[in-house]
């Protein structure tokens, strides 16, 4: 029996050829918020039906909450609470009557805490849920998660296609769970959120588990875009031998380049110069992997090692 | 009715259960009303009958006594019209029970709580057989309360039969598409299946009498068991009732096993 909230055995799950996830190796510590981070198809979701046994692996096994993935489904999601990617509920029901279909079938609801919650995010449960915007609807489908008060909330991109403001409101609710004890699992393909929100970060693309590491690893490895622009003209040589530094180019006293990890020492050259403009662009998800593999043959050899 | 998931999906059927009842009310009020018109002619029409040749009086459902309600419901009613009103509305619910809530995507949030596969199919097929029981108790009251109206005499206790032997018609329909939907979590295939099957077998049913080549495969059509107007003049055959039943356990079984064992689609 493993320790761990979540931990995996080479866990594989191909579709016919196709590749879902392949043996993933992965340990979520309890308490922890971690961030399952990857493109369209990496097998974030594929991961998260095998722990959920909505799907069965092709190999390898998983246990959630110390408990066979398998054979212990209903007792794993007495605790845990679950929010699809694709959520769906029951359009013709009123929120209210939505909660109280759940509350019979799961009969472990904290009803203080729900109403406490609705309160928290201002839900209005007297609405049908088939009226109720994406982003209400969405809040529905995280308080069915929340209103058990899981032991593990397992989300499955829980803030895509949310605007910002609702988007604050969500990691707030999952910060606090965590703040109570709460493990929280989450797949996301936005790098940023996961750096707001999670401790440590599993990478998957392709199927495979790239790597684990905490947020701050991550951040030091981030490549980011940056371009400046100078109202002088600048030598062409001086950013270039930079530590971190790629890619310079300079023209008309504009400085664009990538740069890993800290900034530090591109904005300290860069202010012996006059200045009139610095953007950075978020660190794209694939910028992320370049410092993983330099380029898709890698990753090709990687796949076909691990097959 | 939220109290869990044989009362949702009860709930789920209250607006077409309701429309289905209802309309099996006009319908028995309709054939219920026209009898008398039809005694009055019985005379003749027995006689017609008589004259017949064999295969086309089996064709028709086998013995046929126009001067009694009950022999008027077993020839017209209980042969065509109560298998299709049944059959059309087993296979709805049945197969859109599993598969419909797996299409929308609700059955992954069913089972995000801490109930099995096999509760919530068990819960599912329950709820389906009490509907079409409704169905069947509907159609009886429906013909008693009409008939004594109408103050025609009716030979109750054997409609009484032949409205169970529709029912568990039905209940055989309804768990073949929620078989079906347990399989392939699609909609479009079970209820696919289901009624080619139910239209296949029926064909069969009726055609067997005539095509020798044929009779043996009567045995093996849920038709023949149902026995058309036969429960209705003669009383429910016990033996082919218990096929029926023993046919639909197995059709529950086979759902439990495939629905427990695969990927859900969604
Ligand atoms: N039911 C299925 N049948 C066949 N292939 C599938 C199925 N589900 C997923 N796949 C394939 O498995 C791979 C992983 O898909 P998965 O949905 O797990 O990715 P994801 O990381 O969740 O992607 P997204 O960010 O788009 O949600 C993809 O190549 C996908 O096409
Ligand atoms: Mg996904």
């Amino acid at each position: 029996m493993s320790r761990g909230a979540i931990s995996t055995e080479k866990l594989t799950k191909f579709y016919g050829d196709v590749r879902g996830i392949h043996d993933l190796d992965l340990e979520v510590r309890p308490g922890e918020i971690f961030g399952l981070l990857g493109p369209n198809g990496a097998g974030k979701t594929t991961t998260i039906r095998l722990l959920l046994d909505y799907i069965r692996p092709t190999s390898g096994r998983a246990t959630v909450l110390g408990m066979d993935a398998r054979r212990a489904g209903v007792e794993i999601r007495r605790h845990v609470g679950y929010l699809a990617g694709d959520f769906a509920a029951y359009d013709n029901l009123t929120g209210a009557e939505f909660f109280e279909f759940l509350a019979r079938l799961r009969s472990n609801v904290d009803r203080a805490y729900l109403n406490q919650l609705c309160e928290q995010i201002s839900f209005d449960r007297s609405r049908k849920i088939g009226t109720l915007s994406k982003g209400n609807k969405q809040k529905a489908g995280l308080l069915q998660a929340l209103m058990h008060r899981p032991r593990l909330l397992i989300l499955d991109e829980p803030t895509f296609g949310l605007d910002p403001l609702v988007q604050d409101q969500v990691h707030n609710l999952l910060r606090a769970a965590a703040s109570d004890g709460v493990t929280v699992f989450l797949s996301s393909h936005i790098l940023s959120e996961v750096e707001a929100l999670c401790e440590r970060v599993g990478i998957v693309r392709h199927g495979l588990l790239v790597a684990t590491e905490t947020v701050q690893s991550l951040k030091a490895r981030a490549v980011r875009r940056l371009t400046i622009t100078f109202s002088e003209v600048v030598p062409e040589t001086v950013f270039a031998s930079l530590p971190g530094i790629q890619n310079v180019e300079v023209s008309d006293g504009r400085v664009r380049c990538q740069v890993t990890g800290s900034l530090d020492a591109v904005v300290k050259t860069a202010a012996r110069y006059r200045v009139q403009d610095i953007v950075t662009e978020e660190p794209k998800l694939e910028d992320v992997f370049l410092g993983y593999y330099s380029d898709d043959d890698a990753v090709a050899r990687e796949v076909k090692n691990a097959g | 009715m939220l109290g869990n998931t044989f009362l949702k999906t009860l709930r789920d059927q209250r607006i077409s259960g309701s429309i289905w009842l209802a309309g099996m009310l006009a319908i028995t009020a309709y054939v219920v009303f026209l009898f008398p018109v039809i005694a009055e002619q019985a005379e003749a029409l027995n006689e017609l009958i008589e004259n017949l040749p064999e295969a086309l009086l089996a064709l028709a459902g086998g013995v046929i006594d126009y001067s009694t309600l009950n022999g008027f419901l077993a020839a017209e009613f209980f042969s065509v019209f109560c298998p299709i009103i049944f059959l059309v509305y087993a296979v709805i619910h049945g197969s859109g029970t599993i598969a419909g809530e797996e299409e929308r995507g609700t059955l992954a949030l069913l089972l995000a709580n801490p109930v099995s596969r096999t509760k919530v199919i068990l819960h599912k097929a329950a709820a389906l057989v009490v509907a079409l029981m409704a169905g069947s108790l509907t159609l009886w009251l429906g013909l008693i309360a009409w008939a004594g109206i109408a103050g025609i005499e009716i030979g109750a206790w054997k409609l009484a039969q032949g409205c169970a032997s529709i029912g568990l018609l039905g209940i055989f329909f309804a768990l073949l598409s929620l078989a079906g939907g347990a399989a392939t979590g699609r909609r479009g295939i079970s209820s696919g299946i289901a009624l080619g099957a139910g239209v296949a077998t029926y064909l069969v049913n009726a055609f067997a009498p005539l095509v020798s080549w044929l009779e043996p495969g009567r045995l093996a059509t849920p038709f023949y068991y149902y026995g058309g107007g036969d429960p209705v003049l003669n009383g429910l055959n016990m033996l082919h009732a218990g096929v029926l039943v023993g046919a639909s356990i197995v059709l529950l079984a086979y759902s439990v096993w495939a629905f427990e064992r695969r990927d859900l689609t969604r």
